[in-house]
């Protein structure tokens, strides 16, 4: 019987050695459509993409990174190219039905903003009438290419048509219109760019990505790093959420960060499990340097908050949470980091508060800036409403600060040694954020028991993961 | 040669801590969820206790004397009987009145005090004593540590109060190659024996009876009395010491263990040489065959039989340091309340509670544990240990502001006193002054 059990581990390992082999010795080349990347960036999505690509040229693996524009980067150049679409002129004209007209007016549009962000509140801008006619170009365009065929099948392309006459204003119309010029021209790079496999980040690649397949025939994986669901909760947008179906619907395979997310997938989408794959995100892990708490403001301690002040990340909360705390006691203080539509309500209820000497604002900060806020934190919140993953959840624990995370968050499933509350719970927040901040053992306690886990959740293991699931693909 | 069929059975159940949070601290000084205490203490006493009573007291009659089994009843667990369920209590006591129960002694509040006060311990255990003689009528001669927590030091202390026999878990961690099977004695002693549970024919019934896919599933009392024959000649006793929520509450009605119990007697008793003992009746009938020498602490907690599913981590070391910190202060203060609240606090389910083990995986830590994490559970008793240093502090604050101001009206009064008493000389002096004149004036 030992004997048996032996012999069966036995082949395991002998599988695992032949496959880890075989992935190492080949040499896999992946056609990769990214939107967010390092230095530009916004949000979790161009640290995930940089970190998967950095990791997958460390297995020696070839990437090609289609960006919408093209930015200097420390990549290993060797294996990783990168491609702006804004300097692809030449290849297009080649797209059939493509009129030339059109693409003047097209080319009018991409000099409007230069910083892209997937998050663009764009409420009660006006646009100019420019905008109306490029916008009804570019619905010409997309039904000549049949891009939206299925977005056709439940009217959206009759929405599309009307919004370029009356305006919603809710996501820039000229965001629609980046992605579908991205999608056009990224899409066309299948057919000059040697690969194995398309790997599309998003909503906002999928349909290059989905392009390309139809171009190469190479099989296509959607990673999906966030939902509109999470966005916007029940109130989608539908065009992208028809967008995200749709790509869901046509990708071979499909990377969900979380189980969460898979679980919002096969819930929202009605897609099949078997086609979603969790993949979880990971972290570089830093040495934990020396904690300056309690430096920042004599000797007063810090909680923090650090991400897009929108609905979604649930700042609101957080604020609500410190003016209990702000209540009982006065040594302690709050900071927001980051930017985003609830700027102005936020500062207000502060103002309303009266807590505006506790309560502070950076804005948007740079990456060196953001180290030292973390530095100086005593306790990191993450009041998401709806968090496919978090990873500065991963990084504040990396540097030694204790954390708060939402429930309804995909890293919640990765580290159980966490403390986690309903983000709505705004009086069990506060209690933890007590605790927390006066009971120094369970500080400790906690970061020692997480110190190991986050040593498994390393980018590494995630690119592993997805060559893996290249391998089965190819 | 007689083997001996010990059976014990320990029954407890702790004062649940409400949920209590930083705010709370300062505004309220109520710590129990009586209400969640009552729910699971009915529920409870509706799934185990009346059934497997009743059950025990057919059989005890049943066999006329032949059947019979031990109990320990910690104090916490007889205080919510009086309480929630008088029911049970009164069955409890039918037991005692059948002459067929013997009853053991522990700490009154479950603690985990011998590891740190041994005053605390005597007190405690004295408490426990005096509640057993009051509410059943019997005087104890058999010791069990919480959650058989023992070394060389309990035996000798348990010794010390009186005690004949003393349990402790059959371990291998102790016994090495011996035998659980027999009687031992303490190192370190002269007079009480030890008596070893033997874990693997208990946890038979306690944890594998229901398990499916136990390759013995399922375990009928005629097997489990074949196998209890079995080790006849190789052991003098075969102890069986568990949980009383055994029967009804971890293995349910209807796996059942009742019947399992029912039938039990009767095919043990088939064999002529095998009989049903109380651990008194065995420290009676049999010589320790060995010394045993137990110089660090067991338990039947956990795989680990050992400290740490209470003191094995950090969270739990802090809060049980800082609650038994306040010891002094609180006898300090002679407020039976107030000791009787610090005393609940030390029940061992709190720290149990705060048990990092087995966070990630589900199991009996996380089935017992009404708290979501051993984080919540820390923050919840430390959040209570918090306003309830608060209180002895704001206690000893009046005592010793009362003390002072006990020592002015005494002086006020004795100057009131000097003030009457030179009043007084003044009268008597001008009363002589007058008649002097009078006298003067006469002549």
């Amino acid at each position: 019987m030992l004997t048996l059990v032996k012999a069966f581990l036995l082949c395991g390992a002998i599988r695992n050695f032949i496959n880890s082999t075989a992935s190492f010795l080949t040499t896999m080349k992946i056609l990769m459509y990214g939107w967010e990347f390092p230095p530009l960036l916004s949000g979790g999505l161009g640290v995930a993409c940089h970190a998967i690509v950095q990791e997958l040229a460390r297995k020696h693996h070839d990437v090609t990174v289609v960006l919408p524009h093209a930015i200097e980067n420390f990549l290993d150049k060797k294996r990783v190219s990168i491609i702006g679409c804004d300097a692809i002129t030449s290849g297009v004209k080649d797209v059939p039905g493509l009129q030339h007209q059109s693409w003047q007016e097209f080319q009018g549009i991409q000099s409007f903003s230069t910083l892209l962000s997937p998050y663009l509140h764009l409420a009660g801008m006006e646009y100019r009438v420019k905008i109306n006619k490029a916008a009804l170009a570019i619905a010409a365009i997309i039904e000549q290419l049949r891009l939206f065929t299925a977005i056709a099948s439940i009217d959206e392309l009759s929405v599309l048509r009307s919004t370029a006459v009356a305006f919603t204003g809710q996501y820039g119309i000229n965001l629609l219109a980046e992605v579908c010029h991205y999608a056009i021209v990224a899409g066309t790079l299948a057919s000059v760019v040697p690969h194995d496999i398309i790997h599309a980040h998003d909503w906002l690649t999928i349909l290059a990505g989905i392009e390309a397949k139809k171009r190469s025939g190479k099989p296509l994986i959607f990673h999906v790093h966030a939902l509109e669901p999470d966005r916007s909760g029940d109130l989608v947008d539908t065009r992208i959420f028809a967008i995200e179906k749709y790509g869901m619907e046509q990708a071979d395979k499909i990377v969900a960060v979380s189980e969460y997310t898979k679980n919002i997938i096969v819930d929202k989408y009605g897609i099949s499990a078997d086609k979603i794959v969790t993949i979880h995100n990971g972290t570089y892990g830093k040495d934990i340097v020396d904690k300056e708490s309690g430096k920042a403001w004599k000797g007063h301690k810090m909680v923090l908050f650090l991400g897009r002040l929108a609905q979604q990340k649930g700042p609101m909360y957080f604020i609500e949470a410190a003016r209990k705390i702000l209540a009982q006691r006065q040594d302690v203080h709050f900071v927001l980091v980051g930017s985003g539509g609830l700027w102005d309500e936020l500062i207000r209820r502060v103002a309303e508060l009266r807590l505006g000497k506790y309560i502070h604002f950076t804005g948007f900060l740079e990456h060196e800036k953001i180290n030292h806020i973390f530095r100086l934190a005593d306790v990191y919140v993450m009041p998401s409403v709806s968090e496919p993953f978090g990873i500065s959840c991963l990084e504040a624990l990396s540097y030694g600060v204790p954390v708060i995370i939402s429930k309804q968050s995909g890293v919640a499933e990765v580290l159980p040694h966490v403390l986690k509350v309903d983000f709505w719970d705004v009086d069990e927040m506060s209690n933890k954020i007590m605790a927390l901040l006066d009971y120094v053992t369970l500080q400790r306690v906690i970061l020692q028991c997480t110190d190991g886990k986050l040593k498994e959740l390393t980018w590494e293991k995630t690119a592993t993961a997805l060559v893996d699931l290249y391998m089965q693909l190819v | 040669m007689t083997t001996n069929i010990c059976i014990y059975f320990q029954v407890h159940q702790p004062d649940r801590l409400r949920k209590y949070s930083y705010f709370d601290i300062g505004h309220s000084h109520n710590y129990e969820d009586e209400k969640v205490n009552r729910e699971i203490f009915l529920k409870i006493v509706n799934k185990c206790y009346l059934p497997a009573c009743s059950l025990l007291l057919r059989l005890i009659e049943q066999y006329q004397g032949v059947f019979k089994v031990a109990f320990s009843l910690s104090g916490v667990f007889v205080e919510q009987c009086q309480r929630f369920s008088s029911e049970a209590l009164d069955l409890f006591k039918k037991l005692a009145a059948t002459g067929c129960v013997e009853f053991l002694n522990e700490t009154y509040y479950h603690s985990l005090s011998f590891l740190f006060s041994p005053a605390e311990f005597t007190e405690q255990v004295l408490l426990h004593k005096k509640m057993i003689e009051q509410e059943f009528g019997y005087v104890a001669t058999t010791f069990r540590n919480t959650e058989l927590i023992y070394n060389n030091d309990v035996a000798k202390f348990a010794e010390s109060l009186g005690y004949r026999t003393i349990l402790a878990e059959g371990t291998e961690k102790i016994l090495g190659w011996r035998s659980p099977g027999f009687v031992y004695r303490p190192h370190g002693c002269q007079q009480i024996k030890l008596l070893l549970r033997d874990y693997r024919l208990t946890d038979d019934v306690a944890f594998r009876f229901s398990d499916r896919s136990w390759s013995e599933y399922p375990l009928l009392a005629e097997k489990y009395a074949y196998w209890l024959h079995s080790l006849h000649g190789k052991t003098e006793t075969i102890n069986l010491f568990m949980d009383f929520e055994t029967f009804g509450e971890h293995q349910w009605h209807d796996t059942g263990i009742f019947e399992f119990l029912e039938k039990l007697p009767e095919y043990v008793l088939k064999h002529p040489e095998y009989c049903f003992a109380t651990p008194a009746e065995i420290s009676q009938r049999l010589d320790p065959i060995a010394e045993l020498d137990v110089p660090y602490p067991v338990s039947w907690a956990d795989m680990e039989r050992d400290l740490t599913a209470w003191y094995g981590n950090d969270l739990q070391r802090d809060a049980l340091h800082v609650v038994y910190a306040l010891e002094r202060d609180v006898k300090a203060l002679n407020d039976p309340q107030l000791l009787h609240v610090w005393r609940l606090l030390q029940t061992s389910d709190h720290f149990y509670y705060m048990c990092i083990k087995y966070a990630s995986d589900g199991d009996v830590h996380k089935y017992f544990n009404p708290y979501n994490s051993p984080y919540d559970a820390y923050i919840n008793y430390q959040n209570i240990l918090v306003d309830f240093s608060q209180e002895i502090a704001r206690k000893k604050e009046e005592m010793s502001v009362v003390a002072a101001s006990n020592g002015i009206t005494s002086l006020a009064t004795s100057e009131q006193q000097l003030q009457v008493q030179s009043s007084q000389r003044c009268c008597w002096f001008a009363n002589i002054l007058k008649q002097l004149k009078k006298l003067f004036f006469e002549c």
